[in-house]
Order: C-alpha cells, then structure tokens, then sequence
C-alpha cells in the first residue's frame, strides 16, 4: 500500500495526464449530448450579440483581402458588362441585317468588312467574299442604311470597295420626292456633294436622294442619304446639294453585295458611246 | 499573476485561473477574429495556460488546460474533449520547463516564447490530428498551412506578456 501510494506520488503528472486523455476520449465518443445542445444555443447567442457589439471593429487584413477581391471582381463585371453590351449591339445590328437580306428587292451576298485603305482622297474597304462567292467588279455595296460603294476588283475570296467617301466615286441619284437628277461626288469632309443642279428645280433641305435609274451602275432606288443644304451660286444658274449621308462609313462592320449586274447592253452601248467620245477629243 | 498577499493562497490563486480562463476563452471568440491573418488565430488560451504551467507545475497546468480546452469546446461549438485533449498534451510538455520560484526569469525571457512555439505545435498538431486525419481533407496540407502559422502567430503574440513581465522585473 505504502508502494502503490509512493508510485502514485512520484508519477501523479503521469497519472493525471492518463486520466485526463480518458476523459477527453469519453467525452468524443459521446459528441454532442442533448444536454449541452440548449446550453451551447444559449452560449451562441449570448456570444453573438456581443460579437455584434464588436462587429463595427475593423479588421484591417480582412479589409484589404476583401478590398482586393472585392476590385477583382468589379473588374471582372465590367469586362463582363462590356462584354454583354457588345453583344447587345452585335446582336442588333445581325438583326437588322437579316432583316434587310430577306427583305430585299434583289438579290444580296452578306459580307464582312475586313480591312480598310484609307487616304485623304481614297477610301477603300476589303470583304471576305470574292469571285468563289459570286462576286464581280461593278456590283453595288448596300447596307440596311443605305449605300455603301461599289466593287472595285474582286479576287477569288476577297474583293475591293470604293466607298462613296473617295474622290474617283460617281453616282447618278436623285431626290426622291421631286426626281431631280444629279451626280453625287465626294470632295473630303463628311458630306457627299451634287453639283450643278439647276435653279429652276425645286429642292430642299430634308429631301431624301436615292440611286437614279439612269444609273448603269447601281440599282434604282437605293437610298443615299439626305439634303442637309442647298448652296445657291448668285453667279449661277446652278446650285450645289449637300447630302448627308445615311451610312457611316467609319462604323462598317457587316455589309450586302447586291449580285444584280446592270443591263449588258445599256453597259455596251455606253462603252461605245464613251470610246466614239474619246477619238472625237 | 501578482505576487500581491491575496494570491499566495492557492485556492484564491486557482479560483482567478478558472475565471481568468472564462474571460480568455470569450476573449478569444469576440477579440482573435478581428486580428486574425487570413483564417489564422492566436491561441489566447494556450499562452495562459502554459503560464500557469511554468508557476505552478504541471499538475496544475493539466487541470487548468483541462479546464481551458473544455471551455472552448463547449462555448465554441466545437466536438467535445478535442480542444481539451490537443491543451492537455500541450501543456504537459511546456511543464517540462517548470523550475520552482523561478517564473519571472522563465516568462519574462527568450524562454517564453520558444515553450509556447513548442506547445502551440504539439497543440496543432494533436487538433488537426483529431478533427482533419478522419476526415477525407489532406492533412499535411492543412497542417501545414494553418496548423504551422497558427503556431507562429501564438507565438509572435506570447511575446507581449514575455515584455510585460520582463519589464515588471525590471522594477
């Protein structure tokens, strides 16, 4: 006894640690009593409402992880939001192009705008159609708004436009509502230009000018844009148009060649024409 | 822990362990979150406990650690006996480092701090041992992201009290 009692001494932090471990063993096993589920509702609460009293504290790691985190993704949802907004506009514009395609009097290829040449008299644009698409020199470039120019050369998938917007562009249109005819050129600026149209014709501004029958070139009825002014020249019987032009040739994206040739023979009669002009001069 | 008359008894002196004990272990519900560094706490309890260890020896340290680890585990909603098991051998070993009447020079020293880094890891370690191995996450991993960090910042903030004391000594 007086053993047992001096080994009990001498290794009581031993035997005090053995107990302790058992009891911390016992009390895994049993988990969660039912006895201490209220009293650790009442801890819980009793320690939320003083944790809430010490929320206003800030904790400054926290904030700057949370800062950080917080600016990730606002950047993340204004790429997104950029995103989405694009695809608004595209979503848009792929609408309203459908929309022209079948409704339209004649037959259209769609195009897209894939590169640009642009001087200060020449603008040229490139599509990815070309001959293997049914593309020729000469065809109309239209798009929902209005015209766009015309087929300069044409490869076999790609193909040259001369945009309204160039020095060298001629185009025979007319004002819609009165059918005054005229030649509309280009001469830098944002404007498009009809020179020498005579006093006696009535014109004003707001006039619609479309594409005139008397064109070998493009359809008939193709809308151009509309009159902005109307220069009087007092030394002059003629005025010059301003029109304004529908298309903006700095936004183009998605554009229609119109497959529809002018009339062989109108095209050869003209040649022969232009050929009996020049020997003449 | 003064050495003022009142708290030569040791019953005076054991009462204020168990309610300081109380006080510590709400303190490190309501205070070690708003200090803590990415999930990381310092173990507010530990320090004391392994204090009471090194003036009182480790029969004491073991019923405070007791006391200490299964308080946290009832107001800390966590699974009984885990905490107070991971305290036990923790401060069982830093009693290791107990030399009688000589508790100033002990906490009040480099010595401090190098006890608790020892207690804080075999405190961590015997954690997540208990809670993380039944699991199917990745122990070493966790282990050895929260359990080592959480061994340094304990014992980054043992060096408090260490200046405390070691500035009391001083006068």
């Amino acid at each position: 006894m007086y053993k047992l009692l001096r080994f009990v001494v001498n290794f009581k932090e031993y035997i005090t640690l053995s107990v302790l471990i058992v009891i911390c063993i016992a009390l895994m096993s049993v988990g969660n009593p039912a006895e201490l589920r209220g009293f650790r509702t009442l801890v819980v609460g009793t320690i939320g409402v003083a944790q809430n009293l010490f929320s206003w504290v800030p904790n400054p790691v926290k904030l700057k992880s949370e800062n950080e985190a917080l600016r990730e993704l606002n950047l993340y949802l204004s790429r997104e939001y950029a995103k989405s907004r694009r695809a608004v506009v595209e979503n848009e514009r792929l609408r309203r192009a459908l929309e022209f395609k079948e409704n339209s009097e004649y037959p259209v290829i769609s195009a897209e705008v894939i590169g640009r040449i642009s001087s200060s008299l020449n603008n040229f644009i490139t599509l990815d159609v070309g001959t293997n698409d049914g593309i020729s020199p000469g065809m109309a470039v239209i798009t929902d708004r209005g015209l766009v120019g015309i087929v300069i050369t044409a490869s076999d998938n790609y193909c040259q436009v001369r945009l309204l917007v160039d020095t060298d562009s001629r185009v025979a249109v007319q004002v819609e509502s009165t059918r005054v005819n005229g030649i509309l050129t280009w001469e830098g600026g944002e404007n498009l230009l009809v020179h020498k149209v005579a006093k006696a014709f009535d014109v004003a501004a707001g006039d619609r000018i479309v594409t005139s029958g008397f064109s070998t070139k493009f359809p008939e009825g193709i809308v151009v844009g509309r009159i902005s002014e109307v220069r009087d020249d007092a030394t002059s019987l003629f005025r010059t148009i301003v029109v304004r032009p529908f298309v903006n040739f700095e936004t183009l994206e998605q554009v229609f060649v119109s497959t529809q040739m002018p009339d062989p023979e109108r095209v050869e009669l003209r040649r022969q024409l232009q050929a009996e002009l020049n020997e003449n001069h | 822990m003064t050495d003022s008359s009142i708290f030569d008894t040791p019953l005076i002196r054991y009462i204020a362990y168990a309610i300081a004990i109380l006080l510590l272990a709400i303190a490190q519900l309501l205070v070690s979150p708003l200090i803590a560094f990415e999930n990381i706490y310092p173990n507010f309890l530990l320090i004391f406990t392994v204090a009471v260890a090194l003036r009182e020896g480790q029969l004491v340290g073991l019923g405070a650690a007791f006391l200490a680890g299964l308080t946290y585990d009832v107001i800390g909603n966590v699974l009984l006996g885990v905490n107070a098991m991971a305290s036990i051998l923790a401060v069982f070993l830093a009693g290791y480092f107990y030399r009688e009447g000589r508790f100033r020079q002990t906490v009040g020293s480099y010595k401090f701090p190098i006890v608790i880094a020892l207690s804080a890891f075999v405190y961590n370690l015997v954690y997540h041992i208990l809670l993380i191995e039944p699991t199917e996450l990745d122990f070493m991993a966790l282990f050895t992201t929260y359990g080592i960090a959480a061994t340094l910042y304990t014992t980054v903030i043992s060096v408090i009290p260490m200046l405390i004391v070691a500035r009391k000594s001083q006068y």
